[in-house]
């Protein structure tokens, strides 16, 4: 993360101080003071907006339309006055209009920086985001402005931040200076979205990492992020950070908003609620392991939320020209169910937004809720939800929110039911959707202590993170002590390497990942409470096994 | 050799360790903890120092196909080196179309596409032969469309061509330190 400038915190007290009646004086932004109560002003105010270039879709091709760009305000960013020394004289943050308000000494010399940041204002919410260059050391992006004398009387001084876009030459001829704050536009929408749900919000800081070097390859080494070989946009939940490309004519994401805020609603689960998703690529028509779905499925209807509009678009390719669009509100969506997560995006979107007027047998007639974003986030941050012994899911979900909100329940059964899910309770009790492979049911099998049970893995939708790829085995009621876990291969594949991942709360406690062919062993103290077993085979084996837990 | 599996004593080991200690080892918080079965490795950050799985990356969605090749890393200038491109698509498509571009112009015959129907998960090979007179850095640029019941997703992937002995060079003259702090200084357009 950004090393924090000390000025901006005791700035931001000054203005607690000021709203409480108390302080005065010194540097404010929205103080509107500008001068001392002798006849020669000794301060001046220096204000202005902040706007930034906006790129749209063409909403044929879904690629960049650089012709239709808007300027926009930059919302909500760190706005300072610098002077000859690089010292900070005072600093504010931007109203929603993009429109900021300094004080500086008469006959100064200064310019105005518009840092890539955006800072929560005093109050009871709080968010801190940075836009840093991956392939620059994480240096924070900056807007800076020509320097000045400040004079003795107010001036205006409006800082714009251009695309970089040459129309001419249809290729990028000068600094993006506008991308950082685009991205930032994104995310300030999504935040303002959920403080306007819960004023009390308090969102840890994130770090946004883009660059124009940021493309489409690499290994995932540390190395290869650092030289902007990200493979794709993501949100890497060990670091709270989130990647975004800007490759030209490979693949740019700093203006499309759907992208920014999908994986900012990554961070969003993964920091204020919970995520067990084993991440990887994906799409919306696969069939998933269930933890990934419900996570990108969250996030592709998320992005549809926050943005008022319910069309995924995602722009790449030569010259930024071409696209591909999610519609979020549909739900003919390809191999439905509780491992889809277009299934999941549907469900989510439909609880969300209003009831459509739709014909007799469409399948949006199942859509009868309209709740809006607040119960979702709800549940999302419930302890119920957060703290269950079951790995995250739309059962999960989706049980929670019928127990929260029993007045939806029926209306939930059916919206759950257009997309082929059955949501009895959690562990999906009843659930018959099999995704075209039998061995995928029960989504979670019950285990007690001196039993053994038989299971299959299949690598039929793929072999990494795919229905099939996992056992979910419950492990109920158990008191603190010394347990043993064994699996063996029964049938199947000759040379299979099953390995053990003990979970409390999405929480892995313990495992067994020896290369032992054909089985896997387990022996330790677990503390008292529910668990689930979690089965993978190493070498992604079609196989059958037998588990056993004493 | 399974890598992953020698490594995780020391994963879970650094994980409690880190728990105890409190504080973070890095500005990027690279913590180490018990992490889950491995996805593969363009989605995970790995620590090359010293092999430790640091964490998963949630991506994007995009057209349902994996990407591969066989280029070795490194071509000599004027060399021509055929590389074969794979694409691995998840489930049957009505179309998989593939488009393969250089703006560097470093395609002999220049672009490819390929049109058809992705049948299971059969992979679609590609031979693209690459040359270039120049010492340097280049990028075939793979754009994937995949269709499905009547949509379209689509992906795209890059693959690095190095000419020579060019360097990865992605650094800034902008970089300027400013109290304290590193910071890449673009130029506002400005109105007074």
């Amino acid at each position: 993360m950004i090393k924090r400038n000390s000025k901006l915190f005791a700035l931001v007290a000054a203005f607690a101080l000021t709203a409480c009646g108390g302080g005065g004086g010194g540097g404010g932004g929205d103080t509107g003071s500008s001068s001392t109560s002798s006849d020669a002003p000794s301060f001046v105010d220096v204000s202005g907006s902040v706007t930034f270039d906006s790129v749209p879709h063409n909403p044929l091709t879904l690629g960049l339309d650089f012709e239709s760009t808007t300027i926009e305000p930059a919302r909500g960013v760190v706005v300072q006055a610098i002077d000859v020394n690089g010292a900070v004289i005072d600093e504010t943050v931007t109203n929603g209009n993009g429109d900021y308000l300094l004080t500086v000494g008469v006959d100064t010399q200064v310019f105005i920086r518009a840092r890539a940041e955006l800072l929560s204002p005093a109050g009871s919410s709080s968010w801190e985001v940075a836009i840093t260059d991956n392939t620059n050391s994480n240096a924070l992006y900056v807007l800076d402005g020509q320097a000045f004398n400040s004079g003795d009387a107010d001036v205006t001084r409006n800082l714009h931040a251009a695309s970089g876009w040459d129309l001419s030459q249809m290729d990028y001829l000068d600094p993006r200076a506008a991308a950082p704050f685009a991205i930032l536009d994104a995310i300030y929408e999504a935040i303002q979205a959920f403080v306007a749900i819960d004023s009390t919000i308090q969102l840890p800081a994130l770090e946004v990492r883009w660059s124009e070097n940021n493309v489409p390859t690499g290994n995932g080494s540390a190395t290869d992020l650092a030289n902007g070989m990200i493979s794709t946009s993501f949100y890497s939940p060990a670091q709270q950070v989130i990647y975004i490309l800007g490759g030209a004519d490979q693949d740019t994401d700093e203006y499309d908003s759907h992208v920014i805020v999908h994986e900012w609603g990554h961070y969003f689960e993964d920091i204020m609620s919970r995520s067990d998703s084993l991440g990887g690529s994906h799409s919306i028509n696969d069939r998933l392991d269930m933890r990934l779905a419900f996570s990108e499925g969250f996030g592709n209807a998320l992005s549809g939320i926050i943005l008022n509009d319910s069309r995924y678009i995602d722009s790449l390719g030569v010259r930024q020209l071409f696209g591909f669009q999610i519609d979020v509100e549909r739900n003919d969506n390809v191999n439905i169910g509780w491992f889809n997560e277009g299934t999941v995006q549907s469900i989510i979107y439909d609880i969300f937004d209003g009831i459509t007027v739709v014909p007799v047998g469409d399948p949006e007639a199942s859509d009868e809720i309209s709740a809006g974003l607040a119960p979702i986030y709800e549940i999302l941050r419930s302890d119920e939800y957060v703290n269950s012994p079951l790995l995250t899911s739309l059962h999960l979900f989706l049980a929670e929110y019928k127990a929260v909100f029993p007045g939806d329940a029926d209306a939930i059964d059916r919206l759950a039911a257009g997309q082929d899910v059955t949501v009895n309770d959690a562990i999906a009790t009843g659930e018959t959707n099999d995704g075209g492979n039998p061995v995928t049911l029960p989504v979670y099998m019950m285990l007690s202590q001196g039993q053994t049970a038989d299971f299959c893995l299949i690598n039929d939708f793929g072999p990494q993170n795919r229905l099939g790829n996992f056992r979910y085995i419950l492990l109920e009621g158990l008191t603190a002590g010394n347990y043993t876990i064994r699996v063996d291969r029964i049938s199947g594949d000759p040379v299979t390497d099953p390995d053990l991942f003990i979970l409390q709360s999405g929480n892995f406690v313990a495992a067994a990942q020896t290369g032992a062919a054909n089985t896997e062993f387990w022996s330790g103290q677990l503390p008292s409470g529910n668990f689930v077993l979690n089965v993978f085979d190493f070498n992604r084996a079609d196989a059958c096994y037998r588990v056993s837990f004493n | 050799m399974n890598t992953s599996k020698l490594l995780l004593p020391l994963v879970l080991t650094l994980g409690v360790g880190l728990i105890g200690c409190g504080s973070e080892s890095s500005d990027d918080r690279l913590t180490a903890s018990v992490s889950a079965p491995e996805v593969d490795s363009h989605t995970e950050t790995v620590d090359e120092q010293s092999g430790l799985r640091l964490g998963r990356h949630y991506l994007k969605p995009g057209a349902a196909v994996l990407f591969d090749h066989d280029y070795d890393g490194k071509t000599d200038v004027s060399e021509q080196e055929l590389v074969n491109v794979q694409i691995l698509p998840s489930f049957n498509m009505e179309t998989l179309r593939v488009r393969i571009t250089s703006v560097d112009g470093i395609m002999v015959g220049g672009d490819i596409s390929f049109q058809g129907p992705a049948i299971g998960q059969q992979p679609v090979n590609i031979p693209v032969l690459i040359q270039s007179g120049s010492e340097g850095r280049y990028y075939l640029n793979v754009m994937v469309d995949s269709m499905v019941k009547g949509d379209k997703q689509s992906r795209s992937f890059a693959l690095p061509i190095v000419v020579g002995d060019a360097p990865i060079s992605t650094k800034s003259s902008q970089i300027v330190e400013s109290n304290g702090e590193l910071i890449r200084v673009m130029p506002a357009t400005e109105n007074p």
